[in-house]
């Protein structure tokens, strides 16, 4: 139970901090010109698609104890697969949001200026109209880390009850032949996996 | 408010959208912009909305210019206008919700009856409740007129506001005109069917490759049309 929980905890914080950063970071993308745009794009798209293990190789290389961030004593820490997740879905994030605000966005942001909204007004019209895309972004950056093993086991170490996830632990139970045990955790994981797509199935049937 | 727009240009991907723009608009007055498509005619009234800034020259309203408003002062000149796009968006919601959109971002709080008023002066109080982005492309023409007029601009913006609607729409927006000149409202309306305003004896720009051809009454521009027409 500790392990579902441990997951859940460890991939809703991950999410959670890639939302802040990739949604903002989408926001800008799509509805501000600037010079750099296409590169920041082509920044976000190579980042999306690294391999997981070498984000884990990048945050081993920042946390271990002679790296740049190696006095926070976060490796094989939550802390530390947080991290990691939370590099993992921003790219996914930002590019979700931008490509659902490229569309209408600047269209949103227009037509609440002509009506007179503020920026405060247009920028929460902005988040009500988008909402539903942006739901669906951070449904798909959850769904994307809870089921990610090499890494959080890179960073993680798979420490029993303090980092050990899902994911990991039925790695590990499958190479110790404890069948039974990686496939209860693996039918829990796809329960959650199912849970989120059809969460996502949800919010894009309610959207107008 | 008077709008003054002085040599203004704008350029987009290097090409002149808006080549040396001079117009003037008087409180009151009532003006069509003509032209083929690309002429320019949109670009002139998102800048006049201040939604785009002008490359070169400059806007003056009531003699203040766009370039030494800051920002509350340009969210206060844009509350005395609406503008109405050729294919307007309405936001998830209610009409309702919709309508009183301009009332809520001026900060009026009691609203209804003026929301019920209005909805009922386009034909929409049966949709009151309905969600706005459900109307067909005639309901949302005309929710976007209700939450223009709604907050009682001083200019009135329209781009081709009869391109998506039925004829009794069109005079409904004939008779809003009508109105809204004769409260000192300056309209300015974008229209590839001129002909439908000829009674309002407005004036008429017509306009080509972002350049001012022609400045005069709607009536001369149409007779000399019809004298050069084979």
């Amino acid at each position: 139970m500790n392990i579902i929980v441990l997951s859940l905890w460890v991939s809703g914080a991950g999410t959670l901090f890639a939302s802040i950063l990739g949604i903002a970071l989408g926001s800008v993308v799509a509805l501000t010109d600037f010079r750099g745009k296409r590169v920041v794009l082509a920044i976000l798209n190579t980042w999306m698609a690294l391999p997981a293990v070498v984000i884990g190789l990048l945050v081993y290389l920042l946390l271990k104890r002679s790296g740049p961030m190696g006095a926070l004593g976060l490796l094989y820490s939550p802390g530390a697969m947080m991290m990691a997740q939370a590099i993992l879905a921003t790219p996914i994030l930002a590019v979700l949001t931008t490509s659902a605000l490229q569309e209408k966005g600047r269209r949103i942001i227009d037509t609440a200026h002509s009506l007179g909204a503020g920026w405060i007004m247009t920028c929460m019209t902005v988040v009500r109209e988008a909402r539903f895309a942006v739901i669906t972004a951070v449904l798909t950056g959850f769904s994307r880390v809870i089921g990610e093993t090499g890494m959080t086991m890179m960073v993680g170490g798979n420490i029993k009850g303090f980092t050990r996830v899902m994911t990991t632990s039925i790695a590990l139970e499958t190479m110790k032949g404890n069948f039974e045990i990686g496939i209860t955790l693996g039918v829990v994981l796809v329960i959650v996996a199912l849970i989120i797509n059809l969460a996502i199935q949800l919010v894009r049937r309610v959207q107008p | 408010m008077k709008i003054r727009i002085e040599n203004i240009s704008k350029y987009f991907s290097g090409k002149a959208a808006l080549s040396g723009i001079n117009l003037s608009f008087e409180p009151g007055s009532f003006t069509v912009l003509i032209g083929p498509n690309g002429a320019g005619k949109t670009t002139l009234l998102r800048v006049m909305d201040l939604l785009l800034r002008p490359d070169a020259g400059e806007v003056y309203y009531d003699g203040r210019p766009a370039k030494g408003l800051n920002r509350s002062e340009v969210i206060a000149t844009r509350r005395r206008m609406t503008f109405v796009e050729q294919n307007p968006i309405v936001f998830s919601g209610s009409v309702e919700w919709n309508a009183a959109y301009g009332l809520r971002a001026r900060g009026i709080k009691s609203y209804e009856e003026m929301v019920k008023e209005i909805l009922k002066l386009v034909g929409l109080a049966d949709l009151a409740k309905a969600p706005a982005q459900c109307l067909s492309g005639g309901e949302t023409q005309r929710l976007a007129i209700a939450r223009a007029l709604i907050v009682d601009p001083e200019v009135f913006l329209l781009d081709e506001p009869g391109s998506n609607i039925d004829a009794e729409s069109v005079s409904m927006i004939f008779s809003f005109i009508k109105k809204a000149i004769s409260s000192r409202t300056s309209v300015i309306l974008v229209t590839h069917f001129p002909e439908e305003y000829l009674p309002l004896n407005p004036m008429a720009v017509a306009m080509k490759d972002g350049r001012i051809i022609k400045k005069e009454s709607l009536a001369a521009i149409l007779r000399d049309r019809a004298d050069t027409a084979p």
